[in-house]
């Protein structure tokens, strides 16, 4: 018998997938959302919306996590937006390696800005890398206000958080205040949207923001050209 | 909760780490688990069970070091392990924390021969 020391992360393989995946869409200069948050609370609304709002502005494309059905991605594609489904058979997140394959169907010269739908759940998503650009997390008003306290891992991980379903404040018992101040706190650089997918309230600040990540991504496809010496 | 998806990666780096040692089979994988990594150490043992059925860790055993949850608080600065799922600082009841040490999932180390 003899030992072999490893020390290795188990996800190691997923993390250097994922970021060949980054590399990729950097490559191409496609933003990337990683959409995550409980089943119900508002992802594909959101991705309606802001398909709704940037098409025809911006190219968009949708890769959708889900354990089972097509009813999401049917929904998108009949927006006129390219959609590749995931079926992922029960698996309770999506992993680089399905997105790899995804992203193979997608013609990614032709996007700005792809939404990769995640499954919902709010624990297993946080650890497995897509290559997104961005992590966005949605919580929202009917779910309750405590969610930071329940999965703080995940309100650390993203880079946003979006409460969907402001039209619900003071119908839904929600402390804002709290809620808005427990995320602050577990997350020093997170960027907050207060919005409703269903009155389209608070959602240009949203889409500005997604403007500003394509215009980004743009930029680092498109180093600043030399000044001048030849 | 993800237990299926994660032993599958497991055993898929054991055996790559096992034969790229010459290994002929593994007889023990040493795993390091955080206990606020969201892995169940029963049920990874569960699905390593099935997983590793006519691969050359067939009759590898899975032993796991668990490392307990660390939180800091930027606050206080206060070190402190937090009750159970609840994160919050017991000096302030404050969310202003970072993880010290909890969210591990490595593999450690292989037996072999």
């Amino acid at each position: 018998m003899r030992r072999i020391g490893v020390q290795e992360e188990i996800l190691s393989e997923n993390d250097r997938l994922a970021a060949r995946n980054r590399q990729l869409l950097e490559k191409k200069g496609v933003f990337t959302i990683n959409l995550m948050a409980s089943p119900g609370a508002g992802k594909t609304s959101l991705i309606a919306r802001s398909i709704e709002r940037l098409k025809g502005e911006l190219r968009l494309a949708v890769i959708e996590g889900d354990i089972a059905s097509f009813i999401d991605a049917d929904r998108l594609a009949s927006m006129g937006v390219p959609a590749v489904q995931i079926n992922t058979g029960g698996a309770c997140h999506l992993e680089a390696q399905a997105v790899a394959q995804a992203l193979s169907r997608l013609s990614l010269e032709g996007i700005d800005l792809l939404f990769i739908e995640n499954v919902g759940n709010l624990v297993c998503p946080t650890s497995f890398d897509l290559g997104e650009s961005s992590k966005v997390m949605v919580s929202s008003v009917s779910e309750g206000d405590d969610k930071p306290q329940k999965y703080p891992a995940m309100f650390q991980a993203v880079d946003v958080v979006i409460l969907n379903k402001s039209d619900l404040l003071g119908i839904c018992p929600f402390d804002r205040d709290p809620f808005l101040r427990s995320v602050r706190q577990l997350n020093l650089g997170v960027k907050i949207f207060e919005l409703s997918c269903l009155t389209a309230a608070g959602i240009d600040a949203w889409i500005d923001w997604l403007r500003e990540g394509v215009d980004e991504m743009v930029a680092i496809r498109r180093p600043p050209e030399s000044g001048g010496c030849s | 909760m993800h237990e299926l998806s994660m032993t599958g990666r497991l055993m898929q780096l054991a055996i790559s780490k096992a034969q790229e040692a010459g290994a002929r089979r593994i007889l023990c994988i040493h795993v390091v688990v955080g206990d606020s990594s969201g892995l169940v150490a029963d049920y990874m043992s569960f699905y390593f069970e099935h997983l590793t059925k006519g691969t050359m860790a067939e009759e590898a055993r899975l032993s796991f070091r668990t490392i307990p949850t660390k939180l800091q608080c930027r606050d206080c600065r206060i070190e402190y392990r937090p009750n159970g799922d609840r994160w919050e600082c017991p000096g302030c009841g404050g969310l202003s924390v970072v993880r010290l040490q909890g969210g591990e999932a490595l593999l450690e180390s292989l037996e072999v021969e």
